[in-house]
C-alpha cells in the first residue's frame, strides 16, 4: 500500500487484450479464474515502480489496470509475470495486447464500463464484473488513492450512461428478441402458458428464455413421447403428441415452433379454432423452423400475433441500430468524465508543492509559538497554538485554492515554478535535503 | 384579481403547450429519461396553475366555474391532466402523456378562448344540483377520453405488430394487454360517473320541474349504452383487443357528436 503524500510521479495504465485484439483461444490462455485473481494481484504488487492494480478478467477481455511510476518500465515486466503466469510467451502477449497510458488509460476504462467496447454493445454485465474486479483488488489491499477514484469515477460513468442513455434498451439475440415480442403483446409472462413444438435445440433455447421471463407452464409436443421426455422433465412441463395440437392449442398463450418437418403443420383453421376458444385472449406465435411449420396466413387470424425468425432479426437489427446511435450519447458523457479525470490527474502534480508551501509555514509558525509560549502557562500556549493555526489557515487558504485550480486546468508545473520561486520553496527543499 | 386572471389564462395555456412538447419529446427521444423529470415537473406546474386560474375564476365570477362551455372545458382538461397524472403513478405510463395532454392541451386553449367573465347563470341552472352533475358528467367524459386515448393507441399498436412494423413507436408504446386492460379499466369508471350524474339529473329535474327527456338525454344514454356494452361483452363474451378498442372509439364519436348536437332544455 502506498502513501497518498507519496510524492514520486504517478501515471495510470491499462495492459489487455480483448475480443478485438486476441484470438479466442489466447483470451482462453490469458483469462484468470475467479480464484486466481487474488493471488496475481499480489504478484503484480511486487512489480518494481507498482503502486496499485486492479486485474479485470472475462471471457472476452483480460486487462490489468494499475498505477506506475514509470509505466513503460513496468510494462515488459508485467508481460513477463502474466505470461509466466499462464504460459504464454511475452512476445505473444506483447503482439495482441494493447496498452494505454495516462487519459488513455481513463477513456479505455469508461468505454469499457460503459459497454462500449464490448462484444455486444450495449451488453450490461460488463459493469457487474468491473465492479467484482475493483472488489477482489481492494480486498487484496491493491487499490489505494488513485485507481480508488478512477474506478470510483468509472463507476459513476457507467451508471450515467445506464440510466441516460437507451445503449442498453432492446434485445440483441433472437431468444430475447422473442421474448421481448411476447411481452410485447402479453404483458407479464408470469404464468403464462408455454407450447413447444418440436423437441430440437432450438426450441429448448427458446423455452429456457421464456422460463427465465416467468412462463409458468409448459406444453411439449412432439411426433413421438420418447424424444421430448427429457426436455418436458428439465421444464417441469407436459407432454402431448403433435396429434393432440387441436385439442391443446387454445391452452397455449404462446406457441413456439421448431420441428424439421417439411410441410406446414399448424395451420390457418387451427389457429382459428383456437383464438375462438380463447374469448379474446391473444396468441403469440412464433415459427423459428425452416421451412417453416405456421402457415403465413394464421398471422392475419383476430388476436393471433404470428412471427418468424426474420421478424425476430428485424427486431435485432433494429435495437443494435437504436444502441449505436445511443452510444454517441455514451461517448458524450464519456468525453465529460475524462476531462474531469483530466483535470484530477494534472492537480495532482501541484499536491508536492502545495504541501512543501505548508509544512513550511507550518514550521514557521510553531517556531514562533515556540518562542512566545516560553514561560507562559498551558492554557496561553493553546490559545497560541490555536491562533497560529487559524491564521495560517486563513493566510495559505488563496495559495492552495489557486494552486488548485492551476494544477486541475494544466498549468501544474509553471505554477509550481512560480511558487517555488514566490515562497522560497526550493531553499525549503534544499535545507530539507541538508537535514 | 383581474390581472391575475389575465395573467393565469396566458399563463396555462403556455404551461400546457410546454409540457406536451416535453412529453412529445419523451416519445420520440431515444433517450427519454433525460426528459422524464422535466415532463412530470412541467405537468405539475401546469396543474397547479390550473388550480390557481379555477379558483381565481370563481372569485371572480363569485360561482363555481362551470357555467359555460368554456368554463367546463377548463374543467374537464383539468380532471384529464389529473387522470394521466394518477395513470403515470399508478400504471407507469408516463411515456403516453403526449397522447393525453395533447387534447387537455386542445380543451385548455378553446376553453380560455370561449371564457365569458360577464356571464351570468340562467335561474334554471342555480342550483345545488348544477356543481354535482357536471362534476360528475366531465369526470365520465374525462374517463372515456383516456379509455379512447388507450383503445386508439391499442389499434396503433395492434396494426403495428401485424405489419411487423418494429419503429419507434411501437417500442415507446406499452403492452397490448396492458393498454386493452388500462383502456377498459377507464371505461368502466366513466360509466359508472356517468350513471351517478344522470342519477343526479334525473333528481334534478324532478325536484326543480324541468323538462323531461329530450334528444340531448338520449344520445347520452346511447353513449352510456355503447360503453357499458362494450365492459359487459367484454365480460361476457370475451370481446378483448380489437373489438373492444373499436366499440370504446365508437362511443367516444358518439359522445363527440352528443357534446356537438347541443345542450339539456331547461323549460320549465
Amino acid at each position: 500500500m502506498q502513501d497518498r503524500e507519496d510524492t514520486a510521479p504517478a501515471h495510470a495504465f491499462v495492459l489487455g487484450a480483448n475480443h478485438l485484439t486476441a484470438s479466442v483461444a489466447l483470451r482462453d490462455k490469458l483469462l484468470f479464474r475467479e480464484e486466481e485473481l487474488p493471488e496475481f494481484c499480489r504478484a503484480l504488487m511486487q512489480v518494481p515502480g507498482m503502486r496499485e492494480v486492479v486485474v479485470l478478467s472475462t471471457c472476452n477481455r483480460s486487462e490489468i489496470y494499475g498505477i506506475s511510476a514509470q509505466p513503460s518500465v513496468s510494462r515488459p515486466m508485467i508481460e513477463k509475470l502474466w505470461g509466466s503466469a499462464k504460459g504464454v510467451s511475452e512476445d505473444e502477449i506483447r503482439n495482441h495486447a494493447y496498452f494505454h497510458s495516462q487519459g488513455d488509460s481513463v477513456r479505455h476504462l469508461f468505454r469499457v464500463i460503459g459497454s462500449l467496447d464490448s462484444m455486444v454493445l450495449g451488453e450490461m454485465q460488463i459493469f457487474g464484473q468491473i465492479k467484482e474486479a475493483y472488489r477482489v483488488a481492494v480486498e487484496q489491499r491493491c487499490v489505494d488513492f488513485y485507481l480508488n477514484h478512477l474506478f470510483q469515477s468509472g463507476i459513476r460513468v457507467g451508471k450515467r450512461i445506464r440510466s441516460e442513455t437507451s445503449i442498453h434498451e432492446g434485445a440483441v439475440s433472437i431468444s430475447y428478441a422473442a421474448v421481448e415480442l411476447a411481452k410485447k403483446v402479453l404483458g407479464d409472462l408470469k404464468g403464462k402458458t408455454v407450447g413447444v413444438v418440436g423437441a430440437g435445440e432450438m426450441g429448448e433455447l427458446a423455452a429456457q428464455y421464456l422460463h427465465k421471463a416467468g412462463a409458468a407452464r409448459f406444453v411439449f409436443f412432439n411426433r413421438t413421447l420418447a424424444t421430448a421426455e427429457k426436455l418436458a422433465a428439465d421444464f417441469g412441463g407436459e407432454l402431448c403428441l403433435l396429434a393432440d395440437l387441436d385439442k391443446r392449442l387454445a391452452q397455449c398463450d404462446i406457441l413456439v415452433s421448431a420441428t424439421g418437418a417439411p410441410d406446414i403443420i399448424i395451420t390457418k383453421a387451427q389457429v382459428q379454432e383456437a383464438a375462438r376458444h380463447r374469448g379474446g385472449r391473444p396468441i403469440f406465435l412464433i415459427d423459428i423452423a425452416a421451412p417453416r411449420d405456421i402457415d403465413p396466413e394464421a398471422g392475419k387470424v383476430s388476436n393471433a400475433f404470428l412471427f418468424t425468425i426474420d421478424d425476430l432479426k428485424n427486431v435485432v437489427n433494429e435495437n443494435v441500430a437504436m444502441r449505436k446511435e445511443s452510444s454517441r450519447h455514451a461517448l458524450a458523457i464519456i468525453d465529460e468524465e475524462a476531462a474531469k479525470m483530466d483535470g484530477w490527474f494534472q492537480g495532482l502534480e501541484i499536491v508536492p508543492t502545495i504541501r512543501t508551501l505548508r509544512d513550511k509555514y507550518n514550521a514557521m509558525v510553531e517556531k514562533e509559538i515556540e518562542k512566545w509560549a516560553a514561560g507562559q502557562s498551558d492554557e496561553t500556549r493553546r490559545q497560541l497554538e490555536s491562533l497560529g493555526r487559524s491564521l495560517l489557515n486563513k493566510f495559505l487558504h488563496h495559495p492552495t485554492t489557486r494552486l488548485k485550480l492551476l494544477g486541475e486546468s494544466g498549468d501544474g508545473k509553471r505554477a509550481s515554478y512560480f511558487a517555488g520561486l514566490l515562497f522560497a520553496l526550493a531553499e525549503e527543499e534544499r535545507e530539507d535535503a541538508k537535514g | 384579481m383581474e390581472p391575475v386572471l389575465l395573467a393565469l389564462k396566458f399563463l396555462v395555456p403556455l404551461a400546457y403547450l410546454a409540457t406536451t412538447a416535453i412529453y412529445g419529446r419523451l416519445f420520440f427521444a431515444p433517450e427519454e429519461s433525460r426528459f422524464a423529470r422535466k415532463a412530470t415537473l412541467g405537468l405539475a406546474i401546469s396543474l397547479i396553475l390550473h388550480i390557481a386560474l379555477l379558483l381565481c375564476l370563481g372569485y371572480s365570477l363569485q360561482r363555481c366555474p362551470l357555467g359555460t362551455i368554456g368554463e367546463g372545458l377548463l374543467f374537464l382538461a383539468w380532471i384529464l391532466a389529473v387522470i394521466h397524472l394518477l395513470s403515470e403513478w399508478l400504471a407507469d405510463t408516463r411515456r403516453l402523456g403526449l397522447f393525453t395532454l395533447l387534447p387537455t392541451t386542445l380543451c385548455v386553449v378553446v376553453g380560455v378562448f370561449l371564457l365569458r367573465p360577464d356571464f351570468a347563470l340562467p335561474p334554471q341552472l342555480q342550483s345545488s344540483f348544477l356543481v354535482f352533475h357536471i362534476v360528475a358528467s366531465l369526470a365520465s367524459y374525462a374517463c372515456f377520453s383516456m379509455a379512447s386515448i388507450l383503445a386508439g393507441l391499442y389499434l396503433v399498436l395492434h396494426a403495428k405488430l401485424k405489419h411487423k412494423n418494429f419503429d419507434i413507436t411501437f417500442r415507446k408504446l406499452p403492452p397490448l394487454d396492458k393498454l386493452d386492460k388500462l383502456s377498459a379499466n377507464w371505461s368502466f369508471l366513466g360509466s359508472a360517473t356517468m350513471v351517478v350524474a344522470s342519477v343526479i339529473g334525473w333528481v334534478w329535474v324532478r325536484k326543480d320541474g324541468l323538462a323531461g327527456m329530450n334528444f340531448k338525454e338520449l344520445a347520452i344514454y346511447l353513449v352510456l349504452a355503447v360503453f357499458l356494452g362494450a365492459g359487459i361483452s367484454r365480460r361476457l363474451f370475451g370481446w378483448r383487443g380489437r373489438r373492444h378498442a373499436i366499440a370504446i372509439l365508437i362511443g367516444f364519436l358518439l359522445m363527440l357528436l352528443t357534446n356537438m348536437i347541443g345542450t339539456h332544455g331547461f323549460q320549465n
